[in-house]
């Protein structure tokens, strides 16, 4: 059904476009919630497509139309209208696609992606909202606190399938499935309240969260368990004085706070905002706007996460495609080595603008128009010596330094970006003491973010899934190992 | 003449779209048969013209019906769903194959009954919708906007970064059952300019204006007036205008933070799992605050002729003078609550709306306006500061009520008159909306509301001037 969509597309638009290329998505989705009031929700089976299909005309006249989700005949009406909108646009002489490097019709990723029955998913994780509760149930019932818990639960399974085809023949299809699991609790004792949220998420289907007989996995309960400790600790934590702000010597970042790295550096790397002037790192030429961008101890990568060896896993990682929407694959990007600018991300178009390879950034959602995206996102030490090898040698020379856990999400502008961070803790004279730290705002100016990392800690984790927003949504992970960075003017905590 | 002509079909092709649209899902609950005690189709159908403003350039935007279909079946006192993407009974069919096979969710006694309201200009005006929706004429005007306002950009400073966007979308709404159904036709032309990130100005519309002239200025005549530098918080000149300092909220911020934090918790739902703890008739706010949800303002592109269950919406008060006054609620068959009409597929998160449960939300928000002018409120104080914009406030804590955020854009009001830009990126706003125990007075526990009211697109609502704690 899906080629026939788009032999018919490219059928019709022969002779009156220059040139023309089209993804088409499908995804088949199993979505169930439950609400803090206990309600619960499911929507077995959600069927949705979206098709976008790139114009290229004459003069560089160029439209990239969202179609929705269309029979070959309704395509060809809405082409119609489409082809009437591009005559209307004026010459854009600057416009070029960059070459595909490979050209062939190739399937990544698993043959088949099924999701299974949906009565049986239905049970499934029916049965993990039981062990959420029982979970709860538990650690209620072991402690004295009369602290009240609730939680939302929400969860979807998903198989995705993509092909990506243009005028000249090409044809490149993935499938994947994907699997995504939010946990928040919310803690209440009188008017007090408290707050977590535990987030899991892969390129894999439910089987990875769920222990063989069916419950969930025992790592998925080991870190609710600690995020309803968290939010527990949240019904006594407290936020810093402006005086103890001021006297802040480090700031340290676990890796599930790391959407400090997403945000602040991240977008600044996207060729296309490089290009409309709005990057906070690069000129709008392509030209750092300084060399050195972070301290000797940083390496930045966006791309697939590392096994224990540091090889790519490609096919892990809650940001992974095996090919972007405009059929390139996928590659690994280092932005940032040894703290100096090494990559960019980059899509066909911006490509071309800066004379780079597509490195397989252009990204789209269901069918809307492409826009160059990051993956998977991940601070790590730039060498082994950056590494310390145990808490205390990590922490050592901290006098007084906030240690941000979780986080909440982010925003960014050219100059900084505001993250929102779950919970902290205060470190003293270079010991973590149990002093927690209400949810506070991590602010950075982002030109300056990263020049102070001065060690890692920890193996890295690439396990903390997100969306990313930017007009459409996209699956992204954030990550690493947890850093240490010096405090200075341009890093600020808030309450 | 023939222009004029091809313009008025436009219009006509929407409309008897609509038509054609409810046609379809008024059928289909019968064509299902006896099978189901009832199925629900919800669908909107939506569609946008336009293009992106970036540095001069005119990128072209165009989504041409972006369908989203959520059924849901009724059998035996069950409740199952499902979703698609496309209309067409075929598929349709097959989705409520899959909900029926899973319909284990308690669900209500029987769905709503809808009536069809026919569409006015509350919310689609065809005079909008026959220029908007020509290529050629929105070309015209977002290289008129895009032109007026980079020329004034340079002028100033020379060097800007410039983006925005103009965009005319058209959504049609369907709700239909074996009681009934109800169709809406909505069109919104909205446009924005942002000057380096610091700057923006916006325009929204629902129904078409006397000339499309003023519109081609769009930021560029209140550019003239900006103030030129920037100021941190730290600065000198100023003295510290840090702490917990008089802000002033314009109303997008204030209707921003009044739907994140307050409208979400003012729930039945919130009510049921403990997170709202006040009652009916508790002080929840100062004496002088009304906050109404109101589907039925006229301009407003959140108007809504009836909610995502085909309920036909009312005028919800939420807090009157000061007092809980009552929570949205949704239609509760068993216990013969009609709700408050105001059942919406808000999708949270990533979730798409077809796919989103039914969450308690408001539609148009409305305030009671304040005494003071808002000259008279900005120069009670020596020193203030404006925010237009907040960064991040989707990560705000409604648990708590409480939000960090950095100010994306914002000036300093000295002597009741605007004098500097705050810089970008170095601006921070922190408070909670209902007073926290131990903790300073909230926002809505103590603030002046301007006596100008102002419609944001989505709320008419007044300035809010409070104190909050900036750094």
């Amino acid at each position: 059904m899906s080629r026939a969509l788009l032999d018919t597309i490219f059928a019709a638009l022969q002779g009156r476009v220059v040139d023309a290329d089209a993804c088409y998505e499908r995804v088949l989705r199993f979505e169930s919630t439950r609400a803090h009031d206990g309600q619960r929700s499911t929507t077995p089976y959600a069927s949705k497509s979206g098709l976008v299909v790139r114009l290229i005309g004459t003069d560089g006249r160029n439209l990239e139309v969202s179609l929705g989700d269309v029979s070959p005949m309704e395509a060809r009406l809405r082409l119609d209208e489409a082809l009437v909108f591009l005559d209307a646009l004026s010459p854009d002489p600057t416009f070029r696609l960059a070459p595909l490097p490979i050209r062939d019709q190739r399937h990544f990723g698993p043959a088949e992606t099924p999701l299974g029955p949906p009565a049986e998913l239905y049970e499934r994780v029916n049965r993990c909202v039981d062990d959420v509760e029982a979970l709860v149930a538990g650690w209620q019932s072991g402690r004295t606190t009369e602290a009240q818990v609730t939680f939302a639960f929400r969860l979807y399974t998903q198989a995705e399938d993509k092909i990506v085809a243009d005028a000249q023949g090409l044809f490149r299809s993935q499938s994947l499935p994907q699997t995504f699991l939010q946990v928040e609790f919310i803690t209440r004792s009188g008017v007090r309240r408290g707050r977590s949220v535990v987030r899991f998420g892969d390129v894999r289907g439910l089987d990875e969260f769920l222990s063989v007989s069916g419950t969930l996995a025992a790592r998925c309960r080991l870190r609710l368990n600690r995020g309803l400790d968290h939010a527990h600790r949240m019904l006594d934590a407290r936020a810093l004085t402006t005086a103890e702000r001021a006297a802040i010597t480090h700031y340290v970042l676990e890796a599930d706070a790391m959407v400090f790295i997403h945000e602040a550096c991240g977008h600044n790397f996207e060729a296309d905002i490089v290009a409309s002037g709005r990057s906070g790192l690069f000129t709008r030429d392509g030209r750092p706007i300084d060399e050195a961008l972070g301290s000797e101890a940083v390496r930045l990568v966006d791309g697939p996460p590392l096994d224990a060896l540091g090889a790519y896993v490609v096919d892990r990682g809650f940001g992974s495609q095996y090919i972007d929407d405009e059929g390139v694959e996928v590659a690994p990007v280092v932005l940032l080595d040894r703290g100096r600018v090494t990559g960019m991300l980059h899509n066909r178009e911006t490509a071309a603008r800066f004379s780079a390879t597509p490195n397989g950034r252009g990204f789209s959602e269901l069918g809307q128009p492409r826009l160059v995206r990051m993956t998977n996102t991940y601070l790590l030490p730039s060498s082994p010596e950056f590494v310390r090898p145990t808490l205390e040698a990590f922490l050592e020379g901290v006098t007084f330094g906030v240690w941000l856990s979780g986080s909440y999400g982010g925003q960014v502008s050219a100059q900084g970006m505001s993250s929102s961070i779950q919970s902290g803790r205060i470190i003293r004279d270079g010991r973590l003491t149990d002093e927690w730290l209400l949810p506070c705002t991590f602010t950075v100016q982002t030109r300056l973010a990263l020049k102070s990392v001065e060690s890692f800690f920890g193996p890295p984790e690439f396990d903390r899934p997100g969306f990313c927003g930017k007009g459409q949504t996209k699956t992204v992970t954030e990550g690493g190992c947890a850093a240490r960075l010096a405090a200075h003017g341009a890093l600020s905590v808030g309450w | 003449m023939a222009a004029k002509a091809s313009r008025v079909r436009r219009a006509q092709i929407i409309g008897n779209e609509l038509e054609e649209l409810a046609h379809r899902v008024s059928r289909f609950p019968a064509a299902v048969g006896r099978t189901v005690d009832d199925v629900e189709v919800w669908l909107e159908r939506s569609s946008s013209y336009g293009f992106i403003f970036e540095n001069g350039r005119l990128i072209p935007s165009l989504s041409l019906s972006r369908d989203r279909v959520a059924l849901r079946v009724l059998k035996d006192g069950q409740m199952g769903a499902a979703s698609c993407t496309r209309i067409d009974e075929a598929t349709w069919q097959a989705c409520v194959a899959q909900a029926l096979d899973v319909a284990r969710m308690p669900g209500p006694a029987s769905f709503a009954s809808p009536r069809t309201r026919k569409p006015g200009p509350l919310t689609f005006d065809p005079d909008l919708c026959d220029v908007a929706a020509v290529p050629a004429e929105l070309h015209r005007l977002a290289d008129a906007i895009s032109d007026n306002f980079q020329h004034e950009a340079e002028r100033g400073s020379g060097s800007v970064v410039m983006s925005g966007h103009l965009k005319y979308g058209v959504r049609r709404y369907v709700v239909g059952t074996r009681g009934g159904v109800a169709a809406s036709l909505h069109g919104a032309l909205t446009a924005h300019v942002d000057l380096d990130g610091t700057y923006f100005d916006t325009f929204h519309a629902v129904q078409a204006p006397e000339s499309y002239h003023p519109l081609a200025l769009l930021g560029a005549r209140t550019l003239r007036n900006m103030p030129g530098e920037n100021v941190a918080p730290d600065s000198a000149e100023l003295g510290e205008l840090r702490g917990r300092i008089p802000v002033v909220l314009h109303p997008r911020v204030f209707e921003a933070l009044l739907r994140r934090l307050v409208v979400p918790m003012l729930t039945q739902s919130s009510r049921r799992s403990g997170l709202l703890s006040f009652a009916d008739g508790d002080r929840v706010a100062h004496e002088g605050f009304t906050l109404i949800d109101d589907a039925g303002l006229d301009g407003l592109s959140s108007s809504r002729h009836f909610d995502d269950e085909g309920t036909p919406t009312k005028r919800n008060a939420l807090i009157v003078r000061g007092r809980l006054s009552g929570v949205l609620s949704p239609r509760d068959t068993t216990r013969r609550a009609a709700g408050t009409a105001s059942s919406y597929r808000i999708p949270e998160g990533a979730e798409d709306p077809q796919d989103a449960p039914h969450r308690q939300r408001a539609a148009g928000l409305l305030a009671e306006r304040g005494e003071l002018s808002f000259h008279e409120m900005i120069g009670a104080v020596p020193r203030s500061i404006l925010v237009h914009g907040l960064l991040g406030l989707h990560t705000a804590d409604l648990a708590r009520s409480r939000f960090s955020c950095g100010i994306s854009s914002g000036i300093t009001l000295e002597r009741g008159r605007e004098s500097r830009l705050l810089a970008p990126g170095k601006w921070s706003l922190s408070g909670s909306l209902f007073t926290q125990p131990g903790g300073s007075e909230g926002l809505l526990g103590d603030h002046i509301l301007s006596r100008e009211l102002y419609d944001t697109g989505t709320a008419i609502l007044p300035y809010c001037m409070t104190y909050l704690e900036v750094g």
